[in-house]
């Protein structure tokens, strides 16, 4: 389906993407990669919106640059947000509707059909310059897919959605995959983008690190222990327990602000049990922070990796 | 309990004074217009007229001492650009016969003139391109991404704010007309046979800053309370364009048929103009230069007030 | 399909026109003609200096100022603007000779002028400088009506202000930030990948601007004719109309061009490029001069009007050509077509890349 040869895309002296192999086949994809990483170039290239520096691109065998027949069959929801104040969503979703082909009346029942499955029935006829950033965010999602486009592109997709939005649109879009179409999801949250795509594209720098099904990242994830960092006013209190219970696989006291760094492959386990031992030992937390540490981990081993640091 | 405890961290180290902070507004809007290469080579150009009016200089500093260029200065003379009708053929009826009755005498007024010169015609539409350019999105820029929430979020009021932005407007507008008319007094100076003229003309360096002054704070004002206006640059480019292009076709319609001078009030060059006659002790302080001078007055004030009630609107919440 | 976008585009763009303000300024540059012609017209009697007698200005003159010795000068004109076009009949030391449209400049009418040798030896001289422009008649000629001189003012004015100016500003306002609208408002990319979205999205923006713009001309000179009173009233309201449309068709290519190609200071340029090339190119008498709108312009409105026998030689070779009709229409819609399809190229094989990408 989508194919890249030694792609590089440079901004003058900055580079987007740096030569990347890939050959996707019909499916799901989860683009993960921290800000900054080269995501958005790579959907601007495969969407014909930029083209490579060095390299080539091909989407169903064709450059998609200035190729209409494929456009017809992309949907994109880009990472922007969408500034057209004085228009409503449904007038603004039917008319990139119409640029696709459909009459007026086909493209406004297009439209209303595909803003009511992201929950914006009620909204559509108020103007966007009303919408909060998580009305806004379904919008976009609405018209990306109301055409009914073979290839889903989604960039950033769950910015801006509280929990149940979020849950709501995972749960769109796993039907939209069961509906045997392919969806390109690119995030820079791990888990976000593991409820709905089986396969996953790591990026990193403008390089292409890995790629694969989510069991072989948790593979990888697992020789890369998670790290919360606590800051508290007993530590060794809270190291003592934490070692007791065997759930960290290290402790590290971190001078002067009574730091605590857990490492740990079992993180659910410890917050789950965190909070009873704070009443229990009395322990008060002025800060922790986990989660996103072990997908920057993950990145960093990965490069060593590729610099040939590591195994 | 809570998790989180991050109560207000203090710098302790030393910070700038108050009375600065705008300065950083400013330095960080010129650094970024500064990387637009179409300024660039504005500036650049802008140079090349101080270059040709020099020119100027050296005919009529040459008529003094050789009666064969003396015919030159008429022609000089008639350079001036209409400012109000029948201005010119006032003004420049008035300096050649001051020439005519003493060449050395008339050299403030012809210095004074060819300064006005420079100012009114390649510089004016420079200038009038240059702010276009440059202005339209200093304030709506920031109030389309929001960013004056991140500006008022700090210790910076409304008004060191526009400061910020207007010196942004006046650095690149001295650069283009204030920079390279005193440089173009000096090249007189250097052209000129003998050092002493420094003593006829010791003043025009001065009106060359008040000359700018007259220029820079109205169209500033304008331009960036249009800029306040709208969140989308192009509305505010156009505006500005407009203020300057319908002016001017008002004026020359009305004026041309009419022959009345109080049209002249329509086009913001045309006062500018009669304003900076004045400064260059071209004209004498008329009715129409006190006209002129209010109404430049008003076109500063009246929408520097609105564009401080737009700056400060979005905090008021 | 094409046009099917290219509609939907529009249909959308000029939805959003439909604002408080986009409206307001809509009004504004319709009234603004309007406003200028209305207070013309109103002065048009009443604030003339003084001539020669003392009279006031008026649409004619009829003046003779006696020298002595039986020599005499006669002037029997109608006002031009500012000026007066008249037949002058001279008697001077018993040489009697009389010219038609001489120029005769309304400064040189004025009261102040009370020397009679003076004012003589002035009507001499104005018609020894224009003795190519003007016809001498024979004495038996003499009694014959003056030649028709078309009351060209109004035409003049009517076109400086809407086909020119009215124009040249609507279009900058909605067609030169074509692209850069889009990238400010990070639409763009919703437009770019839809199929044929870029050149769909660039004529529809096109069709909206001049369908915007040209409203705004044909109201402002039906008002300004009906206000005007003019000569040939209709005939000038339909040649405005025609030159208002071929306005809007032209510069509105050009400024489509300069917003593919420079999308990032399109206004700027834009703005730069017009003073540069239709009000100082457009006047100069070579050839370049027939590479602009204008001078394409003007030449319609002379020719629609019929005014080209009014016009000396000197003032064809410079500031009109001696081109058929048929030659200019050709080249406006031909260069429109033309920068359009130049426009289109642009727009589809350049790169514009957003904040993000970089």
């Amino acid at each position: 389906m989508i194919e890249l040869e030694r792609v590089t895309k440079l901004y003058r002296t900055v580079i987007g993407v740096n030569d990347i192999n890939l050959s996707l086949t019909g499916g799901s994809y989860g683009l993960v990669g921290p800000n900054g990483s080269g995501k958005t170039t790579l959907l601007n290239l495969i969407t014909g919106q930029l083209r490579p520096t060095i390299g080539v691109v091909r989407v169903l065998g064709y450059s998609p640059w200035n190729r209409d027949s494929l456009l017809r069959m992309i949907g994109l929801c880009p990472a922007v947000d969408v500034l057209y104040p004085n228009v409503t969503a449904l007038e603004w979703v039917s008319y990139l509707v119409q640029l696709h082909g459909f009459s007026r009346r086909e493209s406004r029942r297009r439209a209303a059909e595909s803003l009511d499955r992201v929950g914006m029935s009620g909204a559509m006829q108020r103007t966007m310059g009303t919408y909060s950033l998580g009305m806004r965010q379904r919008t976009k999602l609405a018209q990306a897919f109301a055409h009914d486009p073979q290839l889903l592109i989604l960039d950033e997709p769950f910015n801006g959605l509280d929990p149940i939005g979020r849950h709501e649109m995972t749960e769109v879009l796993k039907q939209w995959v069961q509906g045997g179409r392919s969806l390109i999801l690119a995030s820079h949250i791990l888990h976000e983008v593991e409820a709905v795509s089986p396969a996953f594209l790591l990026i990193r720098g403008g390089r292409l690190l890995a790629s694969g099904p989510p069991n072989e990242i948790h593979s990888l994830l697992a020789d890369v222990p998670n790290e919360i960092r606590v800051r508290c006013d007993q530590p060794a209190l809270l190291a003592r327990q934490l070692v007791e219970s065997q759930l960290a696989e290290s402790v590290r006291f971190v001078e002067p602000d009574n730091q605590l760094v857990i490492s740990t492959r079992s993180p659910v386990q410890v917050f789950e049990q965190l909070p009873l031992w704070l009443e229990k030992l009395g322990i008060h937390i002025d800060e922790m922070h986990s989660a996103d540490d072990s997908l920057q981990r993950l990145f960093t081993s990965l490069m060593r990796m590729h610099r040939g640091e590591e195994a | 309990m809570p998790i989180h405890d991050v109560g207000y961290r203090r710098w302790n180290g030393v910070t700038t004074s108050l009375l600065l902070r705008w300065l950083v507004v400013a330095g960080a809007g010129i650094r970024l217009v500064w990387k637009s290469h179409w300024l660039r080579r504005m500036l650049f150009f802008a140079w090349l007229p101080a270059a040709v009016t020099g020119v100027g200089f050296f005919i009529y500093e040459q008529s003094l001492e050789r009666q064969e260029w003396k015919q030159a200065i008429p022609y000089l003379i008639e350079w001036y650009p209409e400012s109000r009708l029948n201005a010119r053929s006032e003004i420049a009826a008035n300096v050649k016969r001051a020439f005519e009755e003493d060449g050395k005498t008339a050299r403030h007024q012809i210095w004074s003139l060819l300064l006005l010169v420079f100012f009114r015609n390649p510089q004016g539409l420079l200038m009038v391109l240059l702010v276009g350019m440059i202005a339209p999105s200093l304030i709506s820029l920031d109030f389309r991404s929001r960013a004056y929430l991140l500006y008022f979020s700090r210790p910076l009021t409304p008004g060191e704010y526009i400061l910020g932005k207007a010196l942004v407007v006046w650095t690149y507008l001295a650069a283009v007309t204030t920079l390279p008319a005193l440089a173009l007094y000096v090249l007189g100076v250097l052209l000129s046979p003998d050092i002493s003229v420094v003593l006829d003309t010791w003043d025009l360096p001065l009106r060359i800053l008040l000359a700018s002054l007259v220029l820079m704070l109205p169209t500033t004002s304008l331009a960036l309370f249009f800029s306040s206006l709208t969140t989308e640059s192009r509305y505010a480019g156009f505006a500005w364009f407009a203020l300057w292009g319908l002016g001017w076709a008002a004026y020359e319609s009305l004026g041309n048929f009419t022959h009345a001078k109080q049209w002249s009030l329509l086009s913001l060059y045309h006062v500018l103009g009669c304003v900076q006659e004045w400064v260059f002790k071209l004209s004498t302080f008329n009715d129409d230069v006190s006209s002129a001078a209010t109404l430049l007055l008003i076109v500063t004030v009246m929408p520097f007030i609105v564009l401080v009630s737009r700056v400060a609107a979005p905090m008021r919440i | 399909m094409m046009w099917h976008n290219i509609l939907a585009v529009f249909r959308f763009e000029l939805l959003r026109t439909l604002t408080l303000s986009r409206i307001g300024v809509w009004i504004f540059l319709t009234a603004f003609p309007v406003f200028i012609i209305s207070i013309v017209k109103y002065n048009e009697e009443s604030f003339e200096s003084p001539t020669f007698d003392g009279s006031r200005g008026r649409r004619t003159v009829q003046l003779t100022v006696p020298l002595g010795n039986g020599d005499f000068v006669s002037i029997d004109g109608r006002r031009r603007g500012p000026n007066y076009v008249a037949r002058v009949t001279t008697v001077v030391e018993g040489e009697r000779r009389t010219v038609d449209n001489l120029l005769v400049p309304g400064d040189l009418m004025r009261y102040d002028n009370r020397n009679p040798r003076q004012f003589m030896a002035a009507v001499l001289t104005l018609i020894s400088l224009q003795a190519k422009s003007i016809r001498e008649r024979a004495p038996a000629e003499e009694m014959e009506s003056m030649p028709h001189v078309p009351d060209t003012d109004w035409g003049w004015m009517l076109f400086a202000l809407i086909p020119e100016v009215i124009t040249l500003f609507g279009l900058l306002l909605w067609i030169t930030p074509v692209v850069q609208a889009e990238l400010e408002g990070r639409t763009w990319i919703y437009l770019a990948v839809r199929p044929r979205g870029r050149a769909s999205t660039l004529l529809g923006k096109y069709l909206t601007a001049i369908t915007w713009t040209a409203l705004s001309g044909w109201v402002s000179v039906t008002l300004c004719v009906w206000v005007a009173q003019p000569e040939e009233a209709w005939r000038l309201w339909a040649t405005l109309i025609a030159l208002v449309s071929f306005a809007c068709l032209a510069y509105g290519a050009l400024y489509s061009l300069i917003g593919v190609f420079l999308h990032r200071r399109a206004m700027v340029i834009a703005v730069a490029y017009t003073l540069v090339s239709e009000f100082v190119v457009a006047f100069v008498p070579a050839v370049i001069n027939q590479f602009t709108v204008q001078y394409r312009l003007r030449n319609l409105l002379v020719d629609f009007m019929d005014w080209r026998s009014y016009y000396s030689k000197e003032a064809i070779g410079v500031l009109l050509g001696e081109q058929p009709l048929w030659l200019h229409v050709l080249v406006l819609l031909a260069a429109t077509v033309a920068l359009l399809v130049v426009a289109v190229q642009v727009i589809q094989h350049k790169e514009y890349a957003t904040a993000d990408d970089v």
